[in-house]
């Protein structure tokens, strides 16, 4: 092994030594990093798993979609009204019977469970005529 | 009288800026040489005209001579438009151009051809690498008893022993790769004394190698003496006319015969092209085949170099792509909790209004919030907000058809 290493070019002897600390610097610092961050993503999966479990929420969190949105809370409200101002930022209008408050902070409870969102800001609420006009922003993740 | 019946070879060679001049009179049982003469380049015309002085006195003679170019090599055809000279069989050593300078010279030899009638005899059905040293020059060649199978030359001016061994080692190498065969032994024949580096060869390639020594004027004696092996001359017009074997023929007919043909031969039958050889300009080079070997070991060096790139490359788009993973769960999981709070804030808020109070317009957030409303029981509505917001602001207002409206601010 030693002779054959003697018997290479100067040119190969100046390129494995290079292989070699490319592969100390660079390389393996690199694989322990991903290996670490794939473990630490396992991790994460697995909380937001349980606590979907603990809500009774089925499946991964899914993109937003306004349609998918008005579908799951047809229970809730017949009239979602959604605006885009701004790429990924969509500002909704619900109107909800005031006895379907408690079911509406429930679902609020698991909504990032079932879409990649987060409310941007405060919930604003305002009765009229028995219904509640809530206002919200959605910013997707 | 005696001059006229003996046949005598005549042989020349020039090594950096000396002629070095001699001749042997060939008999049954060898040949006998005299003595050697040497000759500056500035006394060119006095060596030419030594040989012609030679010559007169031998009519029966040959004037031998070397060719140490490096451009030379062996293949298994004839190139017309080269010059070229058949060794054995489909064996044809072959060179661009010959230019002997206008020095008288009937027999032209390349040191392949030479080589290869000094060890003809050793050669078998196993590879041996032969190496002869001429002039600081190596020249190598594979050979089995039935076809020489690559041939390098590589120049020693300049390099040390170890670097001279590496270069051998390298065309095994390249060798090896084409062929795939390393030599069982090698055989070497060197015309100087080189015992270093025959002593570093040894160590550096870990072979036996069985060694010859003899002078360039007795190798050439030696291919001048026999018809058979003049033939691989690469000036072919003297040996024509030559009606008998030499070795055959060392009567005064026969003699006769060879004289003739050393007579007629001229330099206008020797195969000119009029470029300069590129061994005379000295600088030695080894042969394309070598320079490939080299050019493909130095490429397939950076293969590792390239294959720990292409690995680092990978985990570290991998990486950049799980970080961005990661980092969308941590802000879901964020996301989630923010969610949670202001779901249960909402809560609260509603069921503390209970039946005293009924919520008109509500901001929840989870820094603050901010209530109002009409309130019929009042104290219980203060104590049920306060329960949850201790320092909150809760003011009331007497509105006009007797109903009485709140406010709510708080910090969460």
């Amino acid at each position: 092994m030693l002779s054959g290493l003697k018997k290479l070019s100067l040119m190969s002897k100046v390129l494995f030594v290079l292989s070699l600390v490319v592969l100390f610097l660079w390389v393996i610092p690199n694989m322990v990093n991903y290996y670490e961050n794939v473990k630490k993503y396992e991790l994460k999966v697995k909380e937001l798993q349980q606590i979907s479990t603990q809500y009774g929420v089925a499946g991964e969190a899914q993109p937003f979609s306004i349609e998918l949105f008005k579908k799951d809370t047809a229970s809730l409200s017949s009239n979602v009204v959604v605006e885009s101002p701004e790429a990924k930022v969509h500002n909704l209008t619900m109107y909800i019977d005031k006895d379907k408050i408690t079911n509406f902070n429930s679902f609020l409870e698991t909504l990032s469970l079932r879409y990649l969102v987060k409310i941007d800001g405060a919930l604003r609420f305002e009765e009229k005529d028995k219904v509640l006009e809530v206002k919200m922003t959605f910013r997707e993740l | 009288m005696r001059n006229q019946q003996q046949y005598v070879t005549i042989t020349h060679y020039k090594e950096r800026e000396f002629y070095f001049l001699n001749h042997a009179i060939q008999t049954h049982h060898g040949f006998i040489t005299k003595e050697m003469e040497q000759f500056h380049e500035s006394d060119k015309k006095k060596f030419i005209e030594r040989i012609r002085l030679l010559q007169s006195e031998y009519p029966q003679s040959q004037t031998v001579s070397v060719s140490l170019a490096s451009t030379q090599s062996v293949s298994d055809k004839e190139d017309k438009n080269r010059a070229s000279a058949k060794i054995f069989e489909n064996n044809y050593v072959i060179q661009d151009s010959i230019d002997i300078g206008n020095i008288p010279t009937s027999l032209y030899f390349s040191p392949f051809a030479i080589l290869y009638e000094e060890y003809k005899e050793k050669l078998n059905n196993k590879l041996t690498l032969v190496i002869g040293l001429f002039d600081r020059k190596l020249y190598i060649m594979f050979a089995t008893e039935d076809k020489i199978h690559e041939s390098w030359t590589i120049g020693t001016r300049g390099l040390t022993e170890k670097q001279v061994a590496d270069r051998v080692y390298k065309s095994m190498q390249a060798y090896y790769k084409i062929s795939f065969k390393f030599a069982d032994h090698i055989e070497m024949l060197v015309t100087d004394d080189s015992p270093k580096l025959l002593k570093v060869l040894r160590e550096e390639l870990s072979l036996k190698i069985i060694l010859t020594q003899n002078t360039i004027h007795n190798l050439l004696h030696n291919m001048g003496g026999s018809q058979k092996k003049a033939k691989s001359s690469y000036i072919k017009s003297s040996l024509s006319q030559a009606s008998t074997p030499i070795d055959e023929s060392p009567s005064k007919a026969e003699a006769s015969s060879m004289a003739q043909g050393a007579t007629a031969e001229s330099l206008e039958d020797i195969r000119l092209n009029g470029t300069q050889p590129s061994s005379d300009k000295s600088q030695v080079k080894s042969t394309p085949v070598v320079n490939k070997g080299s050019i493909v070991n130095t490429l397939l060096s950076f293969i590792p170099l390239l294959f720990m790139l292409g690995v680092g490359a990978f985990f570290t788009l991998q990486n950049d792509k799980v970080l961005n993973d990661v980092a969308l769960k941590e802000s879901q999981s964020f996301a989630q909790t923010n969610n949670a709070l202001l779901a249960m804030t909402s809560n609260d808020v509603f069921s503390s209004m209970g039946k005293s109070a009924e919520l008109k317009n509500a901001m929840i957030s989870n820094s603050n919030i901010e209530l109002k409303g009409v309130v019929w029981g009042i104290e219980p509505l203060r104590n049920s907000l306060n329960e949850l917001y201790q320092d909150g602001e809760f003011i009331i207002k007497p509105l006009e058809n007797f109903m009485t409206e709140f406010s709510f601010k708080s910090k969460v």
